[in-house]
């Protein structure tokens, strides 16, 4: 009699604790970075586990929270794109509200961000600059750390070590400039060639998944990460990055640029309010 | 005498082999023929030709001779772009010969850097002047213009970002003569004067023509 009560006990607890997380998210298993072409490889640093979304968040599920279509290329399965990183912080906390989650950002539209740095080159790009903070106990959707990202992207303990997410050919993984339009490009990357070539966003999940089940982590669309672009630190746990910024980093590349953007390791950055057919997003949420 | 003979004849069997497989170098450099796009490497350059609209054909007719060397035709084309350099660029001296040229924009010295991302000419025939002047250098022997142009939210090999083109024009090179760009001094100035490069991404002399245009390049690079 005994045994039947603990299943069913523990099928409840099990469907109570899964209900919250929706089916296509994965667990990152925690730990220190395996990927020899890792930024944070050996420095020491460690990452906790957490949820991570297998895609990159579509325009069905922006539409469904945000109600309108920011998107250069139109399609329920394609990722969303044209997406600052304060849409993708709104985003986030709307979600996170609509499904009983505790918000994971504090947004304040009417305080300009003094962490917020013009840039070096350009000047004052951004012009948002939107005060953010984190509350960071909170069970809502959030962006990754950068090395959070970088982490789940190598294949966390399971990483093969590749260059690419996934694989060391970026073609078996990636949608990037050469392979993302009517006939795949040679020659050297040329925007007026991939315009008429008709390259775009391709629906999410359409080439092989990395080690840890996670699709497009290279190529598709660059996705944002929580952090401001700036030196990397060592011998941490669960790193934040700096404290202040002119950009914050985005990861992975997309299907406009060089594959080499797409490899995990290398380190993009725009401007928070700055968008593009090719600039989107992806969540998680702590364990 | 049997090693003489079979040293003799082993001799005989290495010239023929050295004599056929020159041959064969000279061939393959000289044979290939690129038809409206393509990529590659043709006696040890990295080579590039893209195209739309009307014809275009790149071929290597000197490579046997001159590695660097490269012809594009091109008729009624909305674009072409070709060239031969490296796929890593560096600071390096570049020397080039155009043996003949007609019906184009610009023939330059082509590439990217990121880190920070920018994208420069260094014009040897034709224009390329745009954006803000940022004043001049003296480099081989002739004085170029230096232009500084920023581009926001902007398509380029990293995807959209705002990053500057840094543009050096000069334009009055001479046909069948050598030329010289000392890279060094050009990425030096742009140095001194705040614009910084990144690591080299392609580098090549590059051909450029639009607008509907025909004509020719025979040039070669190294």
């Amino acid at each position: 009699m005994k045994r039947p009560l603990i299943l069913a006990a523990t099928a409840f607890l099990a469907g109570v604790c899964w209900a919250e997380m929706p089916d296509n998210f994965v667990l990152i298993k925690g730990g220190l970075f395996k990927n020899e072409l890792s930024n944070y490889y050996g420095k020491g640093m460690t990452i906790s586990s957490f949820y991570m979304e297998k895609f990159e968040v579509t325009q069905k599920e922006w539409i469904e929270v945000m109600g309108t279509n920011p998107s250069k290329f139109k399609g329920d399965n394609l990722p969303v794109e044209m997406v600052s990183w304060y849409d993708s912080v709104e985003y986030c906390n709307k979600r996170s509200i609509k499904e009983g989650l505790q918000p994971y950002y504090n947004i304040d539209k009417n305080k300009k961000d003094p962490n917020n740095k013009p840039d070096p080159e350009f000047g004052d790009l951004d012009t948002v600059q939107w005060k953010v903070t984190i509350n960071p106990g909170a069970n809502g959707y959030r962006l990754p750390t950068e090395a959070e990202w970088e982490y789940a992207a190598d294949g966390g303990q399971l990483s093969q070590s590749y260059t690419y997410s996934g694989s060391d050919f970026e073609d078996e993984v990636a949608w990037y400039w050469r392979n993302s339009g009517d006939k795949d490009l040679t020659g050297v990357w040329l925007w007026r060639a991939i315009e008429e070539n008709h390259d775009q966003t391709r629906p999410v999940g359409g080439k092989k998944p990395n080690e840890l089940g996670l699709y497009d982590m290279s190529g598709n669309v660059r996705e944002w990460c929580w952090d401001w672009f700036g030196d990397l630190s060592a011998n941490e746990t669960d790193p934040e990055g700096s404290q202040s910024g002119y950009a914050r980093v985005w990861k992975g590349g997309g299907w406009m640029g060089d594959a080499r953007f797409t490899e995990p390791a290398y380190r993009g950055h725009l401007a928070a309010n700055g968008t593009g057919p090719d600039q989107g997003f992806r969540i998680c949420r702590n364990q | 005498m049997h090693m003489i003979g079979f040293n003799l004849a082993r001799a005989l069997k290495v010239m023929l082999t050295v004599v056929i497989a020159a041959g064969c170098i000279t061939m393959a450099a000289n044979a290939q023929t690129v038809y409206n796009n393509g990529t590659g490497t043709n006696s040890g350059y990295y080579y590039s030709l893209y195209s739309s609209g009307g014809s275009a054909t790149m071929t290597f007719p000197d490579a046997g001779q001159y590695p660097g060397n490269y012809a594009i035709t091109w008729s009624g084309v909305n674009d072409v772009v070709g060239g031969k350099g490296w796929q890593t660029g560096s600071a390096q001296t570049i020397g080039y010969n155009v043996g003949y040229a007609n019906g184009y924009n610009n023939i330059s010295i082509y590439g990217w850097t990121t880190n920070p991302l920018v994208e420069y000419y260094i014009c040897e025939f034709g224009s390329v002047a745009n954006g803000t002047y940022k004043g001049s250098v003296s480099s081989d022997g002739h004085n170029y213009s230096t232009y500084e142009h920023t581009q926001y939210n902007q398509p380029s090999i990293e995807g959209t970002q705002t990053f500057n083109q840094y543009l050096d024009n000069w334009g009055g090179a001479s046909i069948g003569s050598n030329g010289t760009v000392t890279t060094s001094n050009h990425f030096n100035h742009w140095k001194n004067i705040g614009m910084n490069m990144g690591a080299f991404n392609y580098q090549i002399l590059g051909t450029e023509s639009y607008g509907g245009r025909s004509g020719s390049v025979n040039a070669t690079v190294w």
